[in-house]
């Protein structure tokens, strides 16, 4: 995988391709303390949602308000919804937009469901700042640039079916690469129409569909992502070897990993992740997991930060082993493009 | 960023991210105060209601697994990932899902050419039999339509060359493209031996599987396929099997297809299947295909469907099909179905076709249906239909429109009391020459055919949830088709309910 890595330079980030102007707070503006508060409020209200969304607007709403609708996933019962909630918050990335206007914009962006969702707050002197409003917010409403959005959101997440569309074409792409890329231009559109360092208040395009139709969707799509992490969860000897994986991770060297690969396959990666930082490789669990046939893709992400993904590739079980063998561990940052690469 | 930097870069970013983080905090120390458990635990633990499961999805899954092969052949050890990767080598993608583990026998041929062929099949089985390796497969895949017939399954050198994929970005492979339809071709002229025993034995046979849009699959059996699970579990034989827009495919069976399942298993038979819009499945049969369970198992055999607007099925046969089951298990035959607007099926049956539930189950004959399209069925064989403790039902042409042919013999019988139904050339016209024995039940010659239920007037397959179905397909592997609903442990389509976030 490392080779992979090496293979090619990065493409030019979405900003230089698309022209969009990214404008991000300075250092100085960052260490305001309003938009410190903001910071960490975002933070705070991630690390919340994967732990307890339950807690979500009693801890971050104004007293006696509930912006967020937990119930807009409508998936199974109680558990089953905070649990989808979870799985969104650990796998989405927090992004801010007007950060210096009176009603600040904070996405939380999850790119395997494709979804936003966007938080309003208002400052507050010397104290937190209030949620003021949760809504939902298809990502691809985001990036075709229009103001006001009509028609239907598909059914997958567009970078999944395009993936499947530029193979049909022909084209020589994979997952990782349709992931980055979506996530990666998504973002950047984010950060381009809502400038990070804009006192003027973000405003949503216009979306002429129904709200019912946005939470259905987002529904659907996280119901399928719940039910294929479930699947690979209880089947053994996946779940086996992914433990394994991560007991490996959690070691400062983990070299662990190389019992666990196929001995005609070591794993090329440990060295990588010997020098990737321990909270980033600790605490692991699943955000998406996907059925390739043969075996599966796994992404997982520790509590602190869904910008690095893990990806774990493990046999289809039926090998007749007891443990399915490990393919590739890789880290990806989904977000470098938007960075230059830096 | 190349690969000796990235570590730096995290640590980096890391470091910036806590620099940042130094606004709040305490956010860090907040890490640990939680309930998030890492690895599986969360979902071991709490399985959620899969609520709406979409199979789009499911199937995309499957079709960027095809895609994804950079990471199947970069981590595989077998041979089928080197089979992978010379495809992928060659075209810039791979075009067969490995849907094979390799047993018995099994061919392709590949033509390395845009629209170009990349074909091979096998079986697999799982349960206390040892499972064969991936390696087997290796001596069965050839190059060339020539040499295919010269030498079919004779081991050849690699036709690629060597090295390791190349690519512009960061995991991607090679730049080969591909332009026109995917082919897939499959000859199994030798035997195709599948057996799993033990407890969850079950035994799998796959010919000629695609997951892709715009896929030919043609398959040719010649020999002996037989598919068998000696233990509680399921056998199942899936030959020629495409699904997406356009899928064609055509299947000739001129061995026997034999699919046995002994102990308590279900018993399972797919020839010729195909989904999406503008599907066509073309069948041919001069073999016999035989589905059996011999112990309290259903039993199942599905030839020529499928599923999609606009689809068409043309199936022939020569031959006999038969399907037993036992127990409770139900006896099924479904030939020659197009469901979807403005579908058609094309039906001629020269051999006998019998669906026998020897136990409490049901036996269900359903030769030609296209509920919202054209019938065109000949039966000049006998049809038969016989339930034991069951009910025993032959639905022979129906369609919205369409003629009906019988000239061999229906017979439709169940033993203890329960009811019998027949019918013939429903909504459409129906010519019967043969003798028709319908004991006990209802039989329906052309008109309006032997409705099973009615709402307002209209015939239904059954009601749920207060409304009319009209369709009702068995759940795929991949679930069942988009607009269709789950429900019952099968597919159901509810022209008038709207299922989106329902189910």
């Amino acid at each position: 995988m490392a080779g992979r890595v090496e293979a090619a330079d990065p493409p030019p980030a979405p900003g230089e391709r698309t022209g969009l102007s990214i404008h991000r707070l300075t250092p100085e503006q960052r260490s305001r303390p309003d938009v410190a508060r903001l910071i960490g409020a975002a933070i705070d209200f991630r690390l919340q949602g994967v732990n307890a969304p339950e807690a979500l607007n009693e801890r971050f709403a104004a007293a006696g308000t509930a912006p967020l609708a937990l119930d807009n996933v409508r998936i199974g019962d109680r558990s089953s919804r905070l649990l989808a909630w979870r799985t969104f918050f650990r796998g989405s990335q927090a992004q801010m937009g007007g950060g210096l206007s009176e009603t600040p914009l904070i996405g939380f962006y999850n790119p395997f469901v494709d979804y936003w969702l966007m938080t309003r707050w208002r400052p507050v002197a010397d104290a937190p700042p209030k949620l003021i409003s949760a809504d939902l917010f298809p990502g691809a409403f985001l990036r075709d640039g229009k103001t006001r959005r009509a028609g239907r959101i598909p059914a997958a997440p567009e970078w999944l079916s395009g993936a499947a569309q530029a193979v049909d074409r022909g084209a020589a792409i994979g997952l990782r690469d349709a992931l980055q890329e979506s996530t990666a231009l998504t973002l950047a559109t984010f950060m381009a129409r809502f400038p990070e360092a804009s006192e003027h208040a973000p405003r949503l395009p216009d979306a002429d569909i129904a709200p019912i139709m946005v939470t259905g969707i987002f529904s659907n799509r996280l119901s399928v992502l719940l039910s294929d992490i479930v699947d690979f969860a209880r089947t053994d000897p996946l779940a086996t070897a992914y433990d394994a994986v991560n007991e490996a991770l959690r070691q400062d060297r983990p070299e662990g990993l190389a019992d666990l690969a196929a001995p005609d396959r070591p794993i090329g990666t440990i060295d990588l992740l010997a020098e990737v930082p321990l909270p980033l490789r600790e605490d692991l669990a699943p955000i998406a997991a996907y059925d390739l046939g043969r075996g599966w893709a796994v992404f997982s992400t520790p509590v602190v930060t869904a910008r690095w993904p893990i990806l774990g590739l493990f046999s289809a079980p039926g090998g007749g082993g007891a443990r399915a063998p490990v393919h590739a561990v890789t880290i990806h940052d989904l977000y470098t493009r938007i960075l230059g690469g830096a | 960023m190349r690969a000796h930097g990235l570590p730096t870069v995290l640590a980096g970013l890391f470091l910036a991210v806590l620099l940042t983080l130094a606004a709040a905090p305490s956010a860090m120390a907040r890490d640990g105060d939680g309930q998030a458990a890492g690895g599986l635990g969360d979902f071991k633990a709490a399985a959620p209601e899969s609520g709406v499961k979409n199979n789009f999805t499911k199937d995309l899954a499957g079709a960027v697994g095809e895609a994804l092969f950079d990471i199947a052949v970069e981590g595989a050890r077998d041979i089928a990932g080197d089979v992978a990767e010379l495809g992928i080598k060659a075209l810039g993608r791979p075009l067969v899902r490995l849907v094979a583990t390799g047993c018995g026998a099994v061919g392709g041929r590949f033509a390395g050419v845009p629209g170009a062929v990349l074909g091979y099949a096998g079986c697999h089985a799982l349960g206390s039999v040892a499972i064969r390796k991936f390696a087997d497969m290796v001596g069965d895949w050839i190059e060339g339509e020539e040499d295919i017939q010269r030498s079919r399954f004779a081991r050849r050198e690699n036709p690629f060359p060597t090295g390791r994929p190349t690519g512009s970005s960061p995991g991607s492979l090679g730049g080969g493209t591909i332009k026109g339809d995917v082919l897939i071709s499959v000859f199994a002229a030798g035997p195709v031996t599948t057996t799993a025993t033990g407890s969850g034995a079950k035994a799998t046979t796959n010919l000629g599987i695609a997951n892709a849009g715009g896929t030919s699959v043609t398959v040719t059996t010649g020999g002996p396929v037989t598919t068998r699970a000696e233990g509680p579990g399921e056998a199942r034989t899936d030959i020629g099997v495409a699904t997406g827009e356009g899928a064609r495919v055509t299947v000739n069976v001129d061995g026997s297809v034999t699919t046995i399942a002994t102990d308590r298993a279900k018993a399972s038979t797919e020839i010729g299947i195909g989904s999406g819009e503008n599907a066509q499945a073309h069948v041919a049969i001069d073999g016999t295909v035989t589905t059996r369970a011999e112990d309290r198992g259903e039993s199942r055999a599905r030839i020529g469907v499928a599923a999609g607007d606009r689809s068409e099925v043309v199936v022939t046969s020569d031959g006999t099909i038969t399907t037993l089951s036992s127990g409770s298990g139900k006896a099924v035959n479904e030939i020659g179905a197009a469901h979807g607007d403005g579908s058609s099926a094309t039906v001629t049956l020269q051999g006998d076709v019998t669906a026998r539930a020897s136990g409490r189950g049901r036996a269900e004959n359903a030769v030609g249906v296209a509920q919202d399209g054209r019938i065109n069925v000949t039966v000049d064989g006998d049809v038969t239909a016989i339930g034991r403790s069951g009910a025993a039902t032959n639905d022979i042409g129906v369609g919205s429109s369409g003629t009906t042919h019988v000239g061999g013999d229906i017979t439709t019988t169940a033993d203890s009391g329960r009811n019998s139904m027949t019918s013939i050339g429903a909504n459409g016209s129906a010519f019967v020459n043969g003798d028709v024995i319908n004991e006990k039940g209802r039989v329906s010659v052309g008109g309006a055919g032997a409705c099973e239920k009615s709402r307002d007037g209209r015939c239904c397959l059954d009601i749920y949830r207060n409304r009319c179905v009209t369709k009702i397909m068995p759940k795929s592997k991949y679930g069942c088709p988009p607009r269709f609903i789950h429900a019952k442990g099968r597919c159901y389509f509810i022209p008038d309910y709207d299922h989106f976030f329902d189910n």
